[in-house]
């Protein structure tokens, strides 16, 4: 049990900066994710939680303890690595059971373990294989077991489950969430996986080119995304984005779009004539014939319990997700209408939040 | 052969023109005088008559009566047995502590070659020197701590004498050892050590169970390479004790030599040397067998 705490951590390889001013605390217990595109700095830094990267700047608080300088053996943590990095030389059984071996448990522990795990990731056949006979999925579970199997004081998961088949995965979600629950342990999650994160997070942290955009709950993060490239990266679905002016309307806020004027929630804080970005999520946008927007239909993408519409408007692609039953001709115009609330409203310049 | 001719062979996807000169060369160093040493094995040069005369397999029943050449078979063993455990674990050992990008590592890593180029006629020499009752280094240093009774020096006592001559061995090729263990230390993945620390592993246990599994087959090419060379050492038994005192560091290839060009006895000598490969070849595919060594 600990608590993982960064402070203003920093990681140069030679005079290349990869990360910025990290600074977030991850209470005991919690079950955070790291979210963000490829080579934003997610495995360095859990590396460098792990000891296997120095820290070039700042303090690693692991518990009340600052272990920049201790060796990643006394850390007294489980990782999964991204590149699975199992031992070549050793069975599978051998693999998941090194380190109870090292650290002198008793054999009939340590085969009760093995095979607990190895029953949950669907290994149990695989037990006296080497790694070189297994698929990429199968050894990307037996770097699971090999985590699975410790009580260390901090998981550290970097896209354990990327090579999974859609099922697997979703049994796999569900066991590391209940693992989870069972053992409490803190544990960081590094992923790109939309629903990965929703569903599994206690809090995400959405990295951007080594630094943190935003940390929150993952209705936070959906429903008040801080910045445009938060609300791009965060939701399974597309997001559209218009430009806009702000205007005082009558009933409150608005933005007037070349797709037409949206009405927006009365907590923004823009003054008329601010140049803005309108986010508007594919599934808040209804099909609405009195609807303020406007675009003329391009494609109907079937995704089996609904569709994807894409549009063609004045601000160039529209994505609207619609019922399955619908039907429209291509070319037709179609207008659409989303709630003020729904809408989310960016600087056109800074791209934060107003 | 015309030039179109060599042209076109030189292009040839079959492998007869490119193993042709290979092959002609073993036949006539290699097939030749191994099947003339057979023959003579069954032969024996009688002195009076000057000539070869046919004996039968007398030589090779000799052997089981020869002592020295129990002897001699138990000091090439011993020799060999020695001197592998020591260049293997030395060898290891250096290896792991030059396998570093730190600061000069690599200027000491490229040092070790330096004994390899020294012909090991030479390095028995050197020692023989140092190794010398009155002025040699190692004496004198063995002398001063008193390790050594100055009335027994190393190479004129039987018991030390072939400890005497082991030092030049290990002194050489440990070196040869640990270029090749660094070579495959080298060449290890990072990916398993890092596992390992983040599962609590000690670093013995990671020698252990990690670097010596995954250097197995690298420390088994070693072992063979050393091993048939060990089992035929001549140099520095030659140059530095000439089996002496007495037989107590006579080898197997000094002995067989001695037959041969000290005592006029080819066929017998020639027997000693097909004794000495068919030892070499059966250990040698045994351990191949028992490793798993794959070329
Ligand atoms: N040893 C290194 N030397 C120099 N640059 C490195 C090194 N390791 C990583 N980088 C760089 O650091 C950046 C972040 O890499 P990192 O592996 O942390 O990305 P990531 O967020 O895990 O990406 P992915 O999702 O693709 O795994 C990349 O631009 C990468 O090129
Ligand atoms: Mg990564």
């Amino acid at each position: 049990m600990a608590t993982v705490e960064y402070r203003k951590i920093g990681k140069s390889f030679g005079s290349i900066n990869i990360l910025r001013d990290i600074s977030f605390r991850i209470g005991d217990q919690q079950f955070v994710v790291l979210l963000g595109p490829s080579g934003c700095g997610k495995t360095t830094l859990l590396r460098m939680t792990a000891g296997l990267e120095s820290v070039s700047e700042g303090d690693l608080m692991i518990g009340d303890k600052r272990v920049n300088d201790v060796h990643p053996r006394d850390r007294d943590i489980a990782m999964v690595f991204q590149n699975y990095a199992l031992y070549p030389t050793m069975k599978v059984y051998d693999n998941i059971a090194f380190s109870l071996e090292v650290a002198k448990m008793p054999a009939a522990e340590i085969k009760k373990r093995v095979e607990h795990a190895a029953e949950i990731l669907n290994l149990t056949d695989y037990l006296q294989r080497y790694p070189k006979q297994l698929s990429g999925g199968q050894r990307q579970r037996v770097a699971m077991g090999r985590a699975m199997v410790r009580e260390p004081s901090v998981f550290l998961f970097d896209e354990p489950l990327s090579n999974l088949d859609a099922k697997l995965r979703a049994h796999m979600r569900t066991e590391i969430r209940q693992l989870h629950n069972r053992l409490k342990t803190t544990t960081i999650y590094v992923t790109h996986d939309q629903i990965e994160a929703m569903t599994m997070a206690d809090t995400i942290a959405v990295m951007r080119a080594g630094k943190i955009e935003q940390i929150g709950s993952p209705d936070e993060i959906y429903d008040h995304p801080a910045s445009k490239y938060v609300a791009d990266f965060v939701g399974g679905s597309a997001i559209n984005f218009l430009p806009g002016t702000m205007v005082a309307g009558a009933g409150g806020p608005a933005a007037d779009t070349a797709s037409g004027r949206i009405v927006l929630n009365g907590e923004v804080s823009a003054k008329p004539g601010q140049k803005v970005i309108l986010g508007l999520r594919s599934t808040d946008v209804t099909v609405d014939s009195n609807g303020p927007i406007a675009a003329r239909t391009v494609l109907l993408e079937r995704l089996g319990h609904d569709a994807q519409l894409f549009c063609n408007g004045p601000d160039g692609q529209f994505v609207a997700v619609v019922e399955k039953g619908l039907r429209f001709d291509e070319g037709s115009e179609v207008r659409f209408a989303i709630p003020p609330a729904k809408v989310h409203v960016f600087d056109a310049e800074t791209e934060a939040r107003l | 052969m015309t030039v179109a001719q060599v042209r076109r062979m030189s292009v040839s996807d079959s492998p007869i023109p490119w193993l042709l000169p290979l092959v002609a060369l073993l036949l006539v160093f290699t097939v030749y005088p191994l099947i003339y040493n057979i023959w003579l094995s069954f032969h024996e040069y009688v002195p009076r008559r000057r000539a070869l005369e046919y004996v039968g397999l007398s030589n090779w029943t000799q052997l089981w009566e020869d002592a020295r050449f129990w002897q001699s078979l138990t000091i090439t063993f011993v020799y060999f047995a020695v001197a592998l455990a020591i260049e293997l674990a030395l060898g290891m050992a250096i290896a792991l502590l030059l396998d570093s990008d730190g600061f000069g590592f690599g200027f000491l890593r490229g040092l070790l070659t330096m004994t390899l180029v020294i012909p090991p006629a030479i390095a028995g020499m050197m020692y023989l020197l140092m190794e010398d009752p009155q002025f040699g280094v190692i004496s004198y240093f063995l002398q001063w701590t008193g390790l050594l009774d100055p009335a027994h020096p190393i190479l004129a006592t039987a018991s030390t004498a072939l400890a005497g001559v082991l030092l030049p061995e290990i002194w050489q090729w440990t070196p040869f050892m640990v270029l090749i263990f660094l070579a495959g230390l080298r060449a290890l993945p990072p990916e398993p050590y890092e596992a390992a620390m983040i599962d609590g592993a000690s670093q013995w246990q990671i020698f252990r169970r990690i670097t010596l599994p995954m250097m197995s087959k690298v420390i088994a090419i070693a072992v063979l390479i050393r091993g048939i060379d060990l089992f035929r050492v001549f140099d520095y038994v030659f140059v530095m004790t000439s089996g002496g005192p007495g037989t107590s560091t006579y080898t197997l290839s000094l002995y067989a030599w001695q037959q041969t060009f000290s005592f006029v006895k080819w066929g017998y000598g020639a027997t000693l040397s097909l004794v000495t490969l068919a030892i070499i070849l059966v250990v040698a595919s045994l351990f191949i067998k028992i490793a798993k060594v794959r070329w």
